[in-house]
């Protein structure tokens, strides 16, 4: 599927097309699920917070154009409607809610593209799928989604020096769980073969 | 040092780096073999995790997203229920308590999964859940509230029409409903149909069990079953059980803390046997227990922690029971 700048989609949902918006929903609704999810601590309410704030987006589609930047319009909505629904419907009893767990599946994206190991990929996954759910939630909103630090601090309520941390403690976490395999295949590139490309490259440089 | 690092290598990959950290982590990877190793396998971590969350039914759900963009009466989904009525409403509440059961409950979620908001020809209805070891406080349309306990599920609409307020139900709940003579409050779960004439109560039907039972802490409530004409009136204080099978009625009196302590976070046992405690902290904790031997011990456990850890509680119950414990996520192993 050929990459859709959301800022071109939104020109197209301004002027009413749903195949657009369509692709836009694909684009953001998983994940904006899961940081709802987050945000309101289960997945059910999540559904339909993030179905509502597509609803609007919908029906004020001729004002869109106005929008900067959808993806952070989006998050901000859904982050204000999982903070609302979170105040009218409070779990009334603490400690025995589980506030942590959004039951969603994560996928390896594009497991065919040929050049990503997919066997890697997968052990990837598994050990993203194991970071402590708030480091897991920042580091994929930073890494699959490409949001700013500053962005993910404002979502999630936390300091710029926190999503820091969660940054370098999941890659404390998924290097120590994914050391042992990056060995054995680094074991099997040729070492030569680099040396020899750095030489040559360095010629390269050397004579021009 | 090396979280630091890490903390660094990563600003590096998502491009966050300020000009200086920039200068300090190309510099400390080119300063040993070790350092560039390190960043090279960060780097094919950062390569191979494109990762993404997948939703099953998204044809369904932009569907229905498009569906209610375009109807015709064009108000924003009210998900957050906060349209609470001024304060001179709720002058009389009905407190109830109502439980109903399980099977039903996983029937209607497995029948029509996700469908959180179901558009009928005028009304929205607003379905809300609770899964095992949660609970919830919900504000109705009216201003009335309900806590839900574990498993249980309740469907109201968006907004309830002037001459009655029609709620479906399956669980346990406690009601406490505002008071409106002109306009019934009628809790439907399984084959009955509870008429709220202003009061709180009890309501408990889980569908493994074979009853249902109504318990009315104040105000005044009717019930009846489906096929039977006579309406059994509740006085504060009376429990009422409805026996599926037979299709018939029993009434009695209950304590009232008995029966609403799980509403104040409570967890009372009360000469429960071991099927019970067990089955009272699988549905409280959202767990489930692996035994080392099948056996059934006699038990007769009483015991009442209010908002209390489950590693607490076991070590209590554990502490007259002789066995022992151990909790991993959401499994707890007991081994005798």
């Amino acid at each position: 599927m050929a990459y859709f700048e959301p800022d071109i989609l939104l020109k197209l949902i301004s002027k009413g097309d749903k195949d657009a918006f369509r692709k836009l929903f694909d684009r953001f609704y998983p994940e904006l699920i899961n940081y709802s999810a987050y945000l309101v601590g289960s997945k059910f309410p999540a559904e339909e917070i993030v179905s509502s704030v597509f609803v609007s987006l919908w029906k004020n589609r001729t004002k869109l154009t106005k929008i900067n930047n959808i993806k952070t319009y989006l998050y901000i909505s859904v982050k204000h409607k999982s903070y609302n629904y979170h105040r009218d419907n409070q779990a009334f009893i603490s400690g025995t809610i589980d506030l942590d767990e959004p039951n969603l599946k994560m996928v390896v994206e594009n497991p065919e593209s040929l050049y990503l190991d997919a066997e890697l990929q997968e052990k990837v996954l598994q050990s993203i799928d194991n970071l402590p759910p708030k480091t897991k939630l920042v580091f994929r909103m930073i890494k699959e989604e490409g949001l700013k630090y500053r962005e993910v601090a404002e979502m999630l309520d936390i300091s710029v020096k926190t999503v820091e941390v969660h940054m370098g403690r999941a890659v404390t976490k998924l290097r120590s769980a994914l050391d042992p395999y990056l060995n054995q295949s680094a074991k099997s590139e040729m070492p030569v073969s680099k040396i020899a490309n750095f030489i040559i490259s360095s010629l390269f440089l050397f004579i021009f | 040092m090396e979280e630091r690092i890490n903390q660094l290598i990563a600003k590096h990959l998502a491009g966050e780096t300020t000009p200086q950290e920039q200068k300090f982590i190309e510099r400390w990877i080119t300063e040993s073999d070790h350092n560039l190793h390190i960043y090279q396998s960060v780097e094919n971590i950062w390569k191979n995790s494109k990762t993404k969350i997948k939703v099953d039914n998204s044809d369904q759900v932009f569907n229905k997203i498009l569906e209610k963009a375009e109807s015709k009466e064009s108000k924003p989904l009210n998900i957050s229920s906060s349209t609470i009525p001024p304060g001179f409403r709720i002058a009389a509440t009905v407190i109830l308590f109502l439980a109903a059961g399980f099977i039903a409950f996983y029937a209607y979620k497995y029948t029509r999964p996700e469908d959180e908001v179901i558009a009928d020809d005028f009304t929205q209805f607003v379905n809300k859940s609770v899964g095992k070891g949660q609970k919830l406080k919900i504000h109705l349309p009216d201003g009335s509230k309900v806590w839900l306990n574990s498993e249980s599920e309740i469907s109201y609409p968006e907004r309830f029409s002037d001459t009655a307020r029609n709620v479906t139900f399956t669980g346990e709940a406690f009601f406490e409903v505002v008071s409106d003579p002109k306009v019934p409050f009628i809790i439907r779960t399984g084959a009955l149909n509870t008429s709220v004439l202003g009061t709180s109560f009890n309501l408990r039907h889980y569908e493994e069990e074979d009853h249902i039972n109504v318990s009315l802490v104040s105000g005044s409530v009717s019930v009846t079953s489906d096929g039977q004409i006579k309406a059994h009136l509740l006085k504060p204080g009376e429990n009422i059980t409805y026996h599926n099978k037979e299709n018939l009625f029993t009434k009695d009196t209950f304590n009232l803390k008995s029966v609403t302590a799980w509403k104040d976070g409570i967890l009372l046992f009360e000469n429960n046997s071991y099927e019970e405690v067990i089955h009272k902290l699988e549905r409280w904790y959202g767990v489930e227990f692996i035994m080392n031997k099948n056996m059934q011990p006699l038990w007769q456990f009483s015991a009442e922690f209010q908002n209390e850890y489950l590693e607490i509680v076991l070590e209590s119950i554990s502490y007259s029971k002789k066995f022992d414990y151990k909790i991993d996520q959401k499994k707890v192993y007991l081994t005798f």
